[in-house]
């Protein structure tokens, strides 16, 4: 018997191809399926080696073959997964995606009807039943935590089929779907192997390599359903077994770069301190990722953490209301978690702090206090808030008092999907099936408006990315930043009448909307402080040197020309000074107005700025492709003192330095000038 | 243009093509980067969310 294991895909949820081909989306989807592998690991060690379909490969090679969006996808993945020859397939699922599974798994029994199609993963280990009633294509569900259960399945099915025996099974007998009890939780994460990352070889172009930490979060949050997979019992892998795992990656694939998976890392400090202490007497100098909750950590434990490698960590905040911290029994200490935040970015710790809006409770005020979190960790620069809508994720407490009053939007919450549209198909069934997949649907908000809320958050996104300290001056310097979203929404509604849905999504993701919302910063009336108005008038001058930039071309005009991303502007004002300030909470009443120029630095799909010097932005303001290499040096010769040979020399030098640097862009043979043997010494006269 | 922006050559003379290069390689050293993370996609936003929290736990 073969197995082929497939993972659940997140790629398809970019249906445009150009945004699934970003580096940034790449990168996460190519990251290795730890869950898979997890399993693949246990399987090559019972002799069983299963072949492995990563559905994000395959949806590139989809991509690179010619093809777009995910019509076509579910046929053209199910002959991937076909080619593997296998009789038993095992598709892992999530939410998110489980549309695109269910279509997937369909063309494969369809093609070979006569194979076993098992499911296993979080969305299907809580609607198994539903699955199996809804789907005929699916044979079987294997719930929850599968090291032992798979082996055991995969028995049973070449074999005696006694299925009745296999704990964590949903199976169909002739009754109709039989779920058989739970499967007890593996206790000793130590006694797993290392997923199998060897064979996909998936981690020789990774940049971090995911590691198991332990599984299962003891809290009760009413909106979570991981805590239900991993039965909310809390476990923990030796830091000894952690150690070795990491070099082993480190020994085989070179990656010293690790992200740590576990919901909640830190519910026990004493396991945190022993783990740390075991890192920084291993000399090994590892870098790692973790989740944790704030009130499960401290200033000295941070300071240890981050001696220890400890380099980001994602806290679900989820609200910024002490109300609804207690109502969505999380129940962190709001103003703990905001001193948790400021601490971890002073010990160098980059944060993720997760936010959720569309509580059924929430009322105004707490929407308030959650953007004002929200707008706490943004004037953090090493901080990235999100701002999310709520989900109704299948079997959850919050689902399940709600389930009759779910409503199907356009848009919807990004737990379930992250891209900028929906594949017609995939809604048809959601639309269809309700009770399948729920976390598509909306929750009721009686106390606020979806439509405000779906914009609020199509809006502060585009705050960390483009226009975090603007943001962060509006806040500080007038009464909050839901004000002026107020004042801007009505001011984007007459600009933009009858914009919803997707149409609202795609603006916010182009440069338009942040175009007109910093001319409406400055040009509305509202009330302006120095810090806004230094920072709207440089995001302003940004823009306009971006769109100017974009005619550049060195093959066409053979001159001299900036290189793609590299702009320069001119600016009079202190905008790192003001930068400084909203970064201690403290705005400026008054900002310097001297002349200043800067230009953009260009770091893989990011573009950084950089405060220059007058000859470096005045060499680069030449090289606008109106000017020959000669123009440049006739015109910067005049930038320095001295006889005019030298200065024609210094001239050239910056022209190649700028080359040189990347800067500029030339067509050959730019170098050497006729004029100037460039090897030589120039003799100066002392006296020139 | 501001004279004397980068070096004045009458007080370095004689000044070889190398030392021009290095005195105008330390007038980029004296750029800094100032914390303004000018443009980037909509798509890095999103993805931090996948990238924080690996998606078999961000995503259920």
């Amino acid at each position: 018997m073969n197995l082929c294991l497939v993972s659940a895909p997140t790629a398809t949820d970019f249906e445009d191809a150009s945004d699934a081909r970003s580096g940034v989306v790449r990168r996460a989807a190519e990251t290795p399926q730890l869950g898979l592998l997890a399993l693949a690991g246990v399987l090559d060690g019972r002799g069983t080696r299963p072949s492995i379909v990563n559905l994000n490969s395959c949806y590139y090679d989809y991509l690179a073959s010619g093809r777009s969006g995910v019509d076509d996808f579910a046929a053209w993945a199910a002959d991937m997964v076909l080619s593997t020859q296998a009789d038993v397939f095992g598709f892992s699922s999530l939410c998110s995606s489980y549309p695109t599974t269910l279509r997937i798994a369909d063309w494969v029994k369809r093609s070979r009807p006569d194979c076993a199609i098992v499911f296993g993963g979080p969305q299907a280990s809580v609607v198994d039943i539903r699955t199996l009633q809804t789907f005929p294509f699916v044979d079987y569900v294997l719930r929850g935590e599968a090291d032992e259960t798979l082996p055991l399945f995969l028995d049973e099915l070449s074999d005696r089929r006694h299925f009745a025996s296999i704990p964590g099974l949903t199976w169909r007998s002739p009754f109709g779907p039989v779920r058989n009890v739970n499967a007890p939780v593996i206790q000793n994460l130590d006694a797993l192997p290392l997923p199998a990352f060897h064979l996909t070889g998936e981690l020789a172009n990774a940049v971090t390599a995911p590691l198991e930490l332990g599984r299962g979060c003891p809290f009760a949050c009413t909106f979570c359903s991981t805590n239900d997979f991993f039965r909310r019992k809390f476990r923990l892998k030796s830091p000894q077994r952690m150690l070795a795992d990491m070099r082993a990656i480190a020994s085989t694939w070179g990656l010293r770069a690790f992200d740590l998976v576990h919901d909640m890392f830190t519910v026990d400090r004493d396991r945190v301190v022993e783990f740390c202490q075991c890192m920084l007497a291993s000399g090994e100098n590892f870098r790692w990722a973790c989740s944790a909750r704030t009130d499960c950590v401290d200033e000295e434990l941070l300071e240890l953490m981050a001696g220890a490698g400890c380099r980001a960590m994602f806290f679900g905040v989820e609200t910024g209301s002490q109300r609804m911290q207690r109502v969505i029994e999380k129940d962190l200490d709001v103003s703990r978690a905001r001193e948790i935040v400021s601490a971890a970015e002073r010990l160098g710790i980059e944060t993720t702090v997760s936010l959720i809006t569309g509580f059924p409770e929430e009322t105004w005020d707490d929407l308030r206090d959650s953007v004002s979190m929200y707008m706490h960790a943004l004037r953090h620069q090493g901080s990235t808030p999100q701002f999310n809508l709520l989900a109704a994720l299948a079997e959850t407490p919050i689902y399940t008092q709600n389930r009759d009053r779910l409503a199907l939007e356009e848009l919807c919450s990004d737990v379930a999907h992250q891209g900028r549209k929906q594949n017609s198909h995939d809604r048809e069934l959601i639309r269809k099936y309700p009770d399948i997949f729920p976390n598509f649907y909306l929750l009721p908000v009686p106390h606020l408006d979806r439509d405000y809320l779906v914009e609020l958050r199509e809006f502060l996104l585009m705050a960390p990315a483009r226009l975090r300290w603007l943001f962060v001056a509006l806040h500080q310097t007038n009464s909050g930043m839901l004000d002026v979203f107020s004042a801007w929404r009505q001011h984007r509604i007459q600009l933009r009448p009858g914009l919803q849905g997707w149409e609202l999504r795609a603006y916010y993701m182009r440069d338009e909307a942040r175009t007109e919302f910093v001319r409406f910063v400055l040009h509305s009336g509202m009330p302006m402080s120095p810090a806004v108005e230094c920072l709207a008038s440089f995001y302003e001058a940004l823009a306009e040197a971006s769109a100017a930039d974009l005619t550049l071309s060195p093959v066409d005009t053979g001159m001299p020309v900036r290189a793609p991303h590299i702009r320069v502007l001119r600016l009079d004002w202190d905008v790192q000074g003001t930068i400084n300030s909203l970064k201690r909470g403290e705005p400026p009443t008054e900002v310097d107005r001297g002349r200043r120029y800067f230009r953009t630095q260009s770091a893989g799909e990011d573009s950084r700025l950089m405060e220059t010097t007058p000859l470096i932005a005045a060499g680069l303001d030449a090289c606008d492709g109106s000017n020959t290499a000669t123009d440049f040096v006739d015109r910067l010769a005049d930038a320095f003192d001295g006889p005019e040979q030298a200065r024609r020399l210094a001239a050239e030098c910056l022209l190649e330095t700028l080359d040189s640097e990347g800067l500029i862009e030339m067509r050959r043979p730019a170098f050497p000038f006729p004029h100037s043997p460039i090897t030589a010494d120039i003799p100066i006269p002392s006296n020139a | 243009m501001s004279k004397r922006i980068c070096v004045d050559l009458a007080h370095n003379a004689p000044i070889s093509k190398e030392e021009l290069l290095k005195l105008i390689k330390n007038e980029l050293d004296k750029e800094f980067a100032t914390d303004v993370v000018a443009e980037n996609s909509r798509i890095t936003v999103t993805l931090n969310q996948l990238s924080a929290r690996p998606p078999e736990h961000g995503k259920k």
